[in-house]
């Protein structure tokens, strides 16, 4: 069953001809909805998919009119009001209670639409959705269409400013399954809502202080960012992090998904280890072409102070032991043979990288990489290469180092160890 | 296609829909039908009924005053699209979770001592980015893009939580959201 209520500021005059006419569109955007798939829904009929040892609650929510690709986008001078409607519906196989309400719209770490909680108070363009909480049963089938209305105060600024609305399943789904921790478990679907006020429109960011953090056992670099300005952004870029010698241990791209205008958030990047105690710093560079942004951050300091968490190996990934040997001799050198012994006492790694950094009389003259797409099972890992420089063994004192990058799922390699061989090849 | 054309076009399959019951406004002017959905495809996303205690090396926490712990477990979410070529939108799938209480318990586990350590069995077709995220703010399992092959599996989230020193015994409850973002709902 479908009912529908409209919002207070909208009071329906609609004969029954206009009704039933509505009700037809209804149920064609019902179609396409589940045709877009713009919402959770299950599908009964033709789903030959296994089913659930137990019956799930499954949500349909989305814009009642089709083409609104999942969300809800205006365009509002301050005074003027809109009105949209959003269909709720159980599209489950069992009766359900679902609670749907509007709440802040957040920008989440390293970027993305986010939304506040079902409890969280509503601030700034939330407060200008009529669409108070309200909990709704609906047997399977059973929906409503919502209409609701969208008031931008006057005196606004210009700007785009997001918020949005959420239907989640009013019951918390939980079981006993004994153990020292349970959970509740809820399901939720998000509409996210756009009101654009006309005037001029930029995103400015800005940076904060660096720092390490360790979260669920999890070492990584927190950065905060802000954008002061007054619509989003999608910043891509780069990050270095050197140590206090001036030597890159970490280094990647950043991918951050929308900050929009007005908020804050913060750029999260993980690491295998904790980095060493010491002071750091931290190079930013982001740009956003399509809004013709750019960030250069340079030297952020960072300090970081012995980790007390006790459940973090302060370095499961280590060089465990290396050899340089010159062939076929010393005296006679056509080729540097480098064998090295990875251990690794923590979870598998899946892509690692070991590259040698040469030096000639002091200065680094090439990076060879020994091994790239390193895999590194829990034990240890055997690497061995031959390395001949791109000009030939020249005169002077060559000298090796070993370096243990961890690359992340975005590309971030991160610097685990380091080996400096003693042994140096000296050509007269 | 614009919408009108769109809407024309599937008016003649609408009327396979069934519109069993049409009632009179109520005096709240709620209008009541019943639709059925006839083999359009869906997106389904919701937790799976598993095993989700946490442990630590197969055993219940044993938390002490002087040694924290680091137990872990395992999730079930089932996804199922049987939606059409050309009909497939993105999404992305996300968990958040609240602090964990006790009843009498003076040290609640806050929502940064848990953490997504895996996600496990994701197509090669879906990108799996949660990995090595505490959940402090929601995060994201997994994303797919438009058009994409359709994903129907079970994907298991190793979650961690970092008991620390301290930690009264006792039978801690929380709340884990499952959150699924068609990506056209970025505004």
């Amino acid at each position: 069953m479908i009912h529908r209520s409209d919002g207070s500021n909208h009071a329906d005059s609609e004969k029954a001809v206009t009704r039933g006419l509505r009700i037809c569109f209804l149920a064609i955007a019902l179609f396409l909805t589940a045709h877009h798939g713009n919402a959770m829904s299950q599908d009964a009929a033709s789903t030959p998919a296994p089913e659930s040892p137990v019956a799930l609650p499954s949500l349909l929510f989305t814009p009642a009119i089709t083409g609104e690709e999942g969300r809800f986008r205006a365009t509002l001078e301050p005074g003027e009001s809109v009105t949209f409607s959003a269909v709720l519906a159980n599209n489950g196989e069992i009766p359900f209670r679902f609670v749907s309400y509007a709440a802040d719209a957040f920008s989440a770490r390293n970027g993305g639409f986010a939304l506040r909680e079902l409890e969280s108070e509503p601030t700034g363009p939330t407060t200008w959705l009529d669409y108070p909480t309200e909990t709704y049963e609906f047997d399977p089938g059973e929906g409503v269409e919502r209409a609701f209305a969208i008031a931008v105060p006057e005196g606004t600024p210009p700007g785009e400013y997001v918020t949005g609305i959420a239907m989640q399943t009013a019951d918390p789904f939980t079981q006993d399954e004994g153990g020292m921790f349970q959970f509740e478990q809820i399901n939720r679907t998000v509409l996210g809502i756009a009101i654009i006020v006309p005037g001029e429109r930029s995103p400015i960011l800005e940076t904060g202080t660096p720092e390490m953090v360790v979260e669920g056992g999890i070492p990584g670099v927190l950065i905060p960012i802000a954008n002061t300005g007054n619509s989003r952004t999608e910043p891509n870029g780069q990050i270095d992090i050197r140590n206090s010698s001036g030597d890159i241990v970490l280094t990647g791209p950043i991918q951050l998904g929308p900050i929009y205008g007005g908020h804050a958030t913060e750029i999260h990047i993980g690491l295998p280890a904790p980095l060493a105690p010491g002071e750091y710093s931290v190079d930013l560079r982001l740009s956003d072409p399509d809004h013709g942004l750019t960030l250069e951050a340079s030297a952020l300091p960072m300090t970081v102070t012995e980790t007390e968490d006790e459940t973090i190996a302060s370095s499961p990934v280590t060089i465990s032991s290396a050899t340089l040997t010159p062939l076929p001799d010393a005296r006679n050198v056509q080729l540097a043979l480098i064998e090295a012994t990875i251990e690794n006492l923590a979870e598998p790694i899946g892509n690692a990288q070991l590259t040698v950094v040469v030096s000639l009389d002091g200065q680094e003259v090439e990076r060879f990489a020994l091994s790239q797409s390193l895999s590194l099972p829990n034990g240890a890992t055997s690497v061995s290469g031959r390395y001949l420089p791109l000009t030939g063994w020249t005169s002077g004192d060559w000298r090796f180092e070993l370096v243990l990058e961890t690359v992340g799922s975005g590309g971030v390699a991160t610097v685990v160890d380091r080996h400096t061989f003693d042994e140096v090849i000296e050509i007269p | 296609m614009n919408r009108y054309a769109r809407i024309w076009q599937v008016l003649a399959i609408a009327l396979l829909i069934g519109v069993s019951a049409l009632l009179p406004a109520s005096a709240s002017d709620e209008t009541r039908i019943t639709i059925t959905l006839q083999n359009v495809g869906s997106l389904s996303v919701a937790w799976l009924d598993s095993e989700r205690t946490f442990l630590v090396n197969g055993e219940e926490p044993g938390v002490s005053s002087s040694s924290p712990a680091r137990a872990t477990a395992e999730f079930a979410i089932e996804i199922r699209d049987t939606r059409a070529d050309g009909e497939r939108h993105g999404y992305s799938v996300a968990i958040a979770a609240t602090a964990f209480t006790a009843i009498g318990s003076t040290t609640p586990l806050a929502p940064d001592q848990l953490a997504v350590m895996s996600v496990a069995s994701a197509p090669a077709t879906v990108s799996p980015v949660g990995a090595g995220q505490s959940l402090s703010t929601a995060v994201t399992l997994l994303t797919v893009e438009d058009e994409a092959p359709p994903v129907t599996t079970t994907i298991t989230v190793t979650v961690a939580l970092t008991i620390v020193a301290g930690t009264m015994p006792g039978a801690y409850s929380g709340r884990v959201t499952l959150e699924v973002l068609p990506l056209q709902a970025q505004p």
